[in-house]
């Protein structure tokens, strides 16, 4: 037993390769899931419109209480046995944007729920139409109380995109898999793509922090 | 839609979802022990233990499950560490939720009242003393919400075992899925099996966040 611990050094290229595509993965389904995820949490705030509520309200419970395996299994094997043929990449992103949708339901809702009934009156006796009262005056608040449930999901989906290497997306993962099978360093490259991961995540996390920083600290009292 | 192979198959759905089940138990008990020694420690005074423990945590919090499955399985019989799949698989979950569940109750620690470590130091009670009558108690009521939330997370991970070949529900939906060539049908079922143990207990998780708000 020796272990080489330049051997994922050398295959750096293609790794950071693979990380780039877990990045970018990452950050499309991070930005689809919460617009997705958003649209849920209003529908189930308002219990409106009647006939999207039960369906939204089942998908989010179903979404959140499968594994992430099986919704991906379920999209690329099962759908194909009604004609819909999707691509590794396009099948790992649906379920991915599902399952992180679902949660984000969940986190924007409670967010929702928590904001004082005055904001809502004070905006109207302004004279804002229901929109704007949204976008302007109840959705900041809500993105910034639940900023660190928003940054945790998006870790998670962060982590998400590996198990699309079971699909064959070549992300980080499957790129680090390919590597372990020609070359039975196994050691040394999962450790390696270990510390990367906690590098793209310790990344993601500093840069919600700078926004959180930017956008919200000045307008909050200090603690 | 076609179901009218499940009866035939019901019998193995039966034994994969309790090889799940038993994973899990298995996976969150060996964790939680783990998680709170190591969550304990890390409220340690001595800075070399919480930097110690802080880089278990931060490392298996900061990568994805699949990778750390991937690293012991491939990467202990490389350094020349032969132990059984189940050995493995059970090894992987069990640092996995230990970290997390090292922070659980690391917070929770920390979400007691000064006050009630002086007044445990005032009564003569040392730091054992403290920390199990009066300390832990205290902490187990503010963790259990995010600790049960957690155990779901577990018992949805464990679908990842599958990967490196431990035989449980998604496994063996697999082998379903081969003999009958009906994914979709196969998959509903199997997410059935998930879907009738962690939905009730996320409810039980809100119902329990939501009376503590209430109080």
């Amino acid at each position: 037993m020796f272990l080489d611990w330049l051997f994922p050094i050398y295959h750096l290229p293609e790794l950071l390769r693979g990380a780039a595509v877990t990045l970018e993965t990452s950050a499309a389904a991070f930005l689809f899931s919460f617009f997705l995820g958003m649209l849920f949490a209003i529908v189930r705030f308002h219990r409106r419109p009647l006939v999207l509520y039960p369906i939204v309200t089942a998908f989010v419970e179903v979404f959140r209480n499968t594994p992430l395996l099986v919704q991906l299994f379920f999209i690329y094997f099962g759908f194909p046995q009604f004609g819909i043929m999707l691509s590794p990449m396009q099948a790992g992103m649906l379920g991915l944007v599902a399952n992180s949708a679902s949660y984000y339901s969940e986190i924007l809702r409670g967010g929702i729920q928590s904001i004082p009934k005055g904001q809502w009156e004070a905006a109207d006796c302004l004279g804002l139409s229901r929109p704007q009262v949204f976008t302007r005056i109840i959705c900041p608040q809500v993105i910034r109380d639940t900023f660190p449930s928003i940054t945790n999901q998006m870790v998670l989906v962060i982590f998400g995109t590996s198990v699309l290497s079971i699909l064959d997306v070549k992300e980080l993962t499957q790129v680090a898999s390919i590597l372990n099978s020609q070359s039975f360093r196994s050691m040394e490259i999962f450790t390696f793509v270990m510390l990367l991961y906690y590098g793209v995540t310790t990344l993601a996390l500093a840069v919600c922090r700078f926004c959180y920083r930017r956008w919200f600290a000045a307008k909050t009292e200090r603690r | 839609m076609d179901f009218s192979w499940l009866p035939a198959y019901g019998g193995m759905f039966f034994e994969a979802f309790f090889l799940t089940l038993k994973l899990a138990l298995m996976a969150i008990a060996t964790g939680t022990i783990l998680g709170v020694a190591a969550g304990i420690l890390l409220t340690s005074r001595f800075r070399l233990i919480r930097g110690i423990v802080r880089v278990y945590v931060e490392l298996f919090r900061g990568s994805p499950l699949l990778v750390q499955l991937f690293m012991v399985y491939f990467g202990l019989p490389h350094v020349g560490v032969n132990i059984s799949l189940n050995m493995t698989t059970v090894l992987v979950f069990t640092l996995y939720g230990g970290a997390y569940i090292a922070e659980i109750t690391r917070s929770g620690i920390e979400a007691i009242p000064k006050g009630q470590w002086e007044a445990a130091e005032s009564l003569g009670l040392n730091y054992f003393q403290t920390m199990g009558h009066v300390i832990f108690r205290q902490t187990l009521k503010i963790a259990f919400p995010s600790l049960v939330g957690f155990y779901i997370g577990m018992i949805k991970d464990s679908s990842l075992a599958s990967v490196i070949g431990y035989s449980e529900l998604v496994k063996k939906s697999q082998t379903i899925m081969n003999m009958t060539a009906r994914p979709f049908e196969t998959y509903i079922v199997v997410g059935l099996c998930y879907f009738i143990i962690c939905f009730p207990l996320s409810k039980l998780v809100s119902y329990i966040e939501k009376r503590s708000e209430a109080k």
